[in-house]
């Protein structure tokens, strides 16, 4: 008898303190200004920004991460910047040209000034590319192209030389090769120049500690004009309420957000959303090179007519975000083709495709699903999963976290269906798209002779014309062969507090703050 | 004691040298590295480059030699993501996470020791269900739940106390609540039940026969017999602080070693994983011989010679 | 426990809502006198799946592995920190430094690493929760042992010539089981919510199968608009928690020789 009091006592006490807890998450959350005591205290003095990852070096040849060049691009200058629609703009490179199908010229602009006062001219353009492309350090020795020789015969021109035809040089090279002063580089070398990095971009360096926070000032004579914004504190965060809440704390001012419902939440106290779903296509490979169902192109069509990919990604993403039309890229990739026609959600149409093929009954299928890649992963996986049961399809989720992944990745040990976030930005081009299908490629999800001969030829092509149709040809190809369950383009969502206004972002997932103020 | 210590000191080496090894080829079977650093869109050579580049195209005995030489000199390679030495980019978290782990620590004896006294001496009152009632509460709640709560509660709403970062005391108060209060929890518990333990003994009896007053009885006797239990729980908790605070570290994006390692296991990174393992083994070690040398100070009984 | 062992198993039975099938216009609904329906008593998860028939199809699966879980590390703990404590010297050293070794490594590195040679599965994942946790009972029980080893009474049992194991089994043993009983309650609490930060080896569950222990931590990025993703399940663990503490200390009022003459 007593033990039974004993327990209802426990059990009452463990209900009030479980009541306590949950009382200030369930009601509304009080963001309106004016709630907050910290807010009465004077406009902070530097803006805040809650990275999910600063670059593991500010050494810009070392990260080449989509997360990496947020940090660089306030610090430093490329040759070709992106704007918000993903177009390449001018921006140290005021033109370039073909001059013939192995040799690019740049011109550089005049007049830019690196923080230290040395100038920006061709001579720092060649010594950035080349130690991108020969440092031990370097992420960039290979992902630039077939690039032999750089040359800078004057103070405003760069001549770039490849070994092959490739086509796409200004936007690899112009995109993601960073600038710094060559002289005082080479008196501090790399560990000295990454305690105290020197670049011409619209902030300079102050301080950093490795992942945990990168501090910039304003550049005051910065050549793209001037700057409101007098500091900036970047801050690693990888954890995703961390940084949701310090935005609530008004820790931050600026966050990446990547979910929709809490984006709402934060819309009603009056921050505001910024999304951007470009520069990827979140969607889930077949590999055909290895015994399963899908080997048969009517079973992958089938995938695609399964799932309803229009309500899940409406649920999820709430309408920020684009469905992919039948293709792996969206409409902000050049090559993108409208005309090409989607696969409609219609399950009757799947059923008869997987019935034609010899799966009556359906069959069992793996599904490799990667952990900490694309937000909202395993509930896409399940509801995914959940369509293609209704066609039959009953596929084993497997989870794989992040080395596992990209160890089965590169390895070529993926299952017949693996999820992948292709990304194409910061060039935007059909090449890493493309890429994906050719019989070399690490993870070998597809190897066809044909497309192969198909895709050099259009990698070769200097003909505008030609180069347009071979790769809308191989475009076509991927989507009428369906060798992915073409999904939907996720959004990037970032947040800012009500006080800090007129920040943009550009295609490439980085923030141009040039223009930004605060209150 | 001094032979005790000698022996135990010259355990030291024997063991990090096993534990190295035992993660050398752990690690090794967890997964390329090389695939963590080459592009989505990265061909086959690329990926012999990387390797070759990373050192790991050798066979595996030779990295091993070549890695347990250089660690005998204290040198753990080069990390694979940062391109510096690893044991100096652990070594640099190192003061922030001693801050959370000691005032943590502090925090959860402070509150688990009288609490698990008082509810010892008091069982069954309405104190004792109480406070074992929030110990049982402190052991089955998610760690990130304790910790956005006191965030949602302190940070956004009362906006007394920062929701992240490190650097001043204020920021302290939060992830050492959050943290401590897990092992409050279990100091608490382990408390009560020692002195639960050595209450009816026969010469706590005979010390109250007689004649000490209760507080002298308390405290000579009940504590003395007590703390051995209490010293195994406050052992095992140190290196839980420090390595195992991730989730803290994390909801409050706290820049301590716990974080750093399981980052570095996640992107294979090696070389931060084996110094991060050296540093926390050389800790283990460290408190197990404390925990022991107490043991034998407490209790004259127990000898480990 | 007990309660929950039986909710877990006839649960299913009586609760007749499929714990997998996804309603996405009914999602993230809070739990009855929270604004919710009594058609979902303790409202439903991010993919509209009802949380309660969630919970009593995962109640199999959580418990199983926690309870084995924890069974595997305090046979093993028991055991060896008996040994150690009683008998010192060479074979102290030798468990010991083992078991400092392995409180050195981060537990994910041995995990992953696992998988890899064993590969996934269950029965492993027990294997190594159970593996994993065997040195926070062996340090208690041998702290306890190198103590109660030198009371009158253990030494008079051994004057008239007792032989070890007996002396281990009447004496020493009897004398620890409160702080073995206290440390599996928190190990078993703590196995719950470890399992699901497993499953992305392939160790824990597979998606949709449900465990209290994904259940929380799939439900992590939603604390803030739906508070009862985690919170729902984390409570349950608590009650849990607290039956197995009422269930430990009425075991341990049997089975210590003090304490069973104080009530």
């Amino acid at each position: 008898m007593t033990r039974k009091l004993a327990f209802r006592t426990r059990v009452c006490l463990l209900l009030a303190i479980l009541a306590m807890g949950i009382a200030p998450i369930g009601g509304p959350a009080p963001l309106g200004v004016g709630t907050g005591r910290a807010l009465a205290a004077p406009a902070p003095v530097e803006v805040a920004i809650g990275l999910t990852a600063l670059p593991v070096s500010l050494d810009p040849v070392q990260d080449n991460g989509l997360t990496a060049l947020a940090t660089y691009s306030l610090l430093y200058d490329r040759l070709i910047d992106i704007d918000d629609r993903g177009n390449e703009r001018p921006s140290v490179a005021t033109s370039w040209r073909a001059v013939n199908d192995r040799t690019w010229e740049f011109k550089i602009r005049t007049g830019v000034r690196f923080h230290n006062g040395e100038p920006l001219d061709a001579a720092a353009v060649k010594f950035a590319i080349d130690r991108a492309l020969t440092a031990p350090q370097s992420r960039f020795r290979t992902t630039l192209g077939p690039i032999s020789r750089v040359n800078a015969p004057d103070a405003t021109t760069v001549i770039v030389e490849t070994s092959e035809p490739f086509a796409f040089l200004p936007s690899r090279l112009g995109t993601r090769v960073w600038f710094y002063p060559p002289r005082y580089f080479q008196e501090r070398d790399v560990a000295g120049f990454t305690a105290a990095p020197v670049g011409s971009g619209p902030f300079r360096f102050v301080s950093w500690q490795r992942d945990n926070f990168v501090l910039l000032d304003r550049h005051d004579a910065y050549w793209g004009g001037a700057v409101q914004i007098a500091r900036i504190r970047l801050r690693h965060m990888p954890d995703y309420n961390s940084r949701l809440t310090a935005l609530e704390a008004r820790e931050l001012h600026l966050g990446y957000i990547m979910d929709v419902d809490d984006a709402e939440r934060l819309e009603r106290g009056g921050f505001r959303t910024v999304v951007q779903p470009i520069g990827q296509g979140f969607q889930y490979f077949f590999r055909t090179t290895i015994a399963s169902p899908l080997r048969d192109v009517r079973v992958r069509q089938a995938f695609n007519h399964a799932v309803n990919k229009d309500l899940i990604a409406r649920v999820f993403f709430a309408g920020k975000t684009r469905v992919l039309q039948g293709q792996p890229v969206g409409p902000d990739a050049q090559g993108f083709d409208a005309d090409i026609k989607p696969y409609a959600f219609d399950q009757r149409r799947a059923r008869q495709l997987l019935a034609e093929a010899g799966h009556p009954d359906g069959f069992a299928l793996p599904m490799d699903i990667g952990i900490g890649f694309a937000p909202r992963a395993k509930e896409v996986a399940e509801m995914v999963a959940g369509d293609l049961r209704a066609i039959g399809v009953r596929t084993q989720i497997q989870e794989n976290e992040r080395g596992v992944y990209l160890d089965k990745l590169v390895n070529a040990r993926m299952g017949p269906m693996w999820e992948l976030s292709l990304n194409y930005a910061p060039s935007f081009d059909l090449l890493p798209v493309l890429n994906n299908f050719i019989c070399d490629t690490l993870h070998k999800s597809h190897c066809d002779p044909q497309f192969d001969a198909l895709y050099r030829r259009w990698v070769g092509s200097f003909n505008e014309a030609d180069q347009k149709r071979l790769g809308n040809q191989a475009l076509r190809y991927v989507s009428q062969q369906a060798l992915a369950l073409f999904l939907w383009q996720i959004p990037g969502i970032y947040v800012t507090s009500p006080n800090l206004q007129g920040v943009r972002f550009r295609g490439d997932y980085t923030m141009n703050l040039t223009q930004a103020t605060v209150r | 004691m001094g032979k005790f210590l000698a022996r135990r000191l010259l355990q030291v080496p024997l063991i990090v040298v096993l534990v190295l090894t035992i993660i050398f080829f752990t690690l090794r079977l967890s997964g390329d590295p090389a695939a963590l650093y080459v592009g989505q869109d990265a061909r086959a050579e690329d990926l012999a480059n990387v390797r070759r580049m990373l050192g790991l195209d050798a066979p595996l005995p030779v990295q091993y030699a070549r890695f347990l030489v250089n660690a005998l000199r204290g040198n753990f390679g080069q990390s694979l993501r940062y391109n510096e030495p690893a044991l100096p980019i652990l070594l640099e978290r190192w003061p922030v996470s001693i801050q959370l782990a000691v005032a943590s620590l502090v925090l959860s004896l402070l509150i688990g020791l009288p609490v698990g006294i008082v509810s010892a001496l008091r069982r069954g009152s309405l104190l004792d269900r109480v406070s074992m009632t929030a110990a049982m509460l402190g052991q089955g709640a998610p760690v990130f739940w304790i910790g956005v709560v006191l965030i949602v509660i302190f940070s956004v709403r009362l906006r007394w106390l920062p929701a992240s970062g490190s650097g001043t005391w204020q920021h302290l108060v939060l992830p050492s609540l959050t943290l401590g209060a897990f092992f409050a929890s279990r100091v608490a518990r382990f408390t009560r039940t020692a002195i639960l333990e050595a209450l009816p003994q026969d010469f706590v009896r005979t010390a109250r026969a007689k004649g000490l007053s209760e507080a002298r009885v308390l405290w000579a006797h009940i504590a003395k017999n007590a703390a051995i239990p209490v010293i195994t729980v406050t052992g095992l908790t140190i290196p839980a602080l420090i390595g195992g605070a991730v989730i803290t570290e994390s909801v409050f994006s706290w820049p301590g070693v716990g974080n750093a390692i399981i980052a570095a296991v996640y992107n294979r990174d090696y070389p931060i994983v084996q110094s991060g393992v050296f540093v926390i083994s050389l800790l283990v070690l460290a408190t197990n011989i404390a925990v022991d040398v107490l043991y034998a100070a407490l209790d004259p009984r127990i000898r480990f010679d | 426990m007990l309660s929950a062992a039986a909710a877990g198993l006839l649960g299913p039975l009586l609760y007749r809502v499929d714990p997998d099938v996804t309603s996405l216009l009914d999602r993230l609904r809070p739990p009855l006198f929270f604004g919710g329906t009594i058609e979902h008593p303790l409202g439903t998860d991010q993919l509209g799946r009802d949380i309660a028939s969630r919970l009593l199809r995962g109640a199999r699966i959580s418990l199983l592995v926690s309870l084995s879980a924890t069974t595997i590390s305090a046979i093993l703990g028991v055991a060896l920190g008996l040994i150690s404590g009683y008998r010192r010297g060479r074979i102290d050293d030798v468990i010991m430094r083992v078991g400092d070794a392995q409180l050195s490594m981060p537990f994910l590195v041995l995990a992953i690493s696992v998988v890899a040679v064993l590969g996934p599965g269950l029965t492993n994942l027990i294997l190594i929760l159970g593996v994993a946790g065997w040195i926070q009972f062996a340090r208690i029980v041998r702290a306890e042992t190198l103590t109660v080893s030198h009371r009158e009474f253990v030494e008079a049992s051994r004057a008239v010539g007792a032989r070890d194991g007996r002396i281990l089994f009447r004496h020493v043993l009897p004398n620890v089981t409160a702080s073995i009983v206290v440390m599996a309650t928190f190990q078993f609490a703590q196995m719950i919510v470890v399992e699901s930060s497993l499953s992305f080896l392939g160790l824990g569950v597979r998606p949709p199968t449900a465990s209290w222990g994904t259940m929380i931590s799939d439900g992590r990025n939603y604390i803030q608009v739906a508070w009862w993703l985690t919170t729902v399940p984390g409570a349950v663990i608590m009650f849990v928690v607290l039956g197995a503490n009422l269930f430990g200390d009425w075991l341990r009022d049997r089975l210590d020789p003090h304490l069973r003459n104080l009530d």
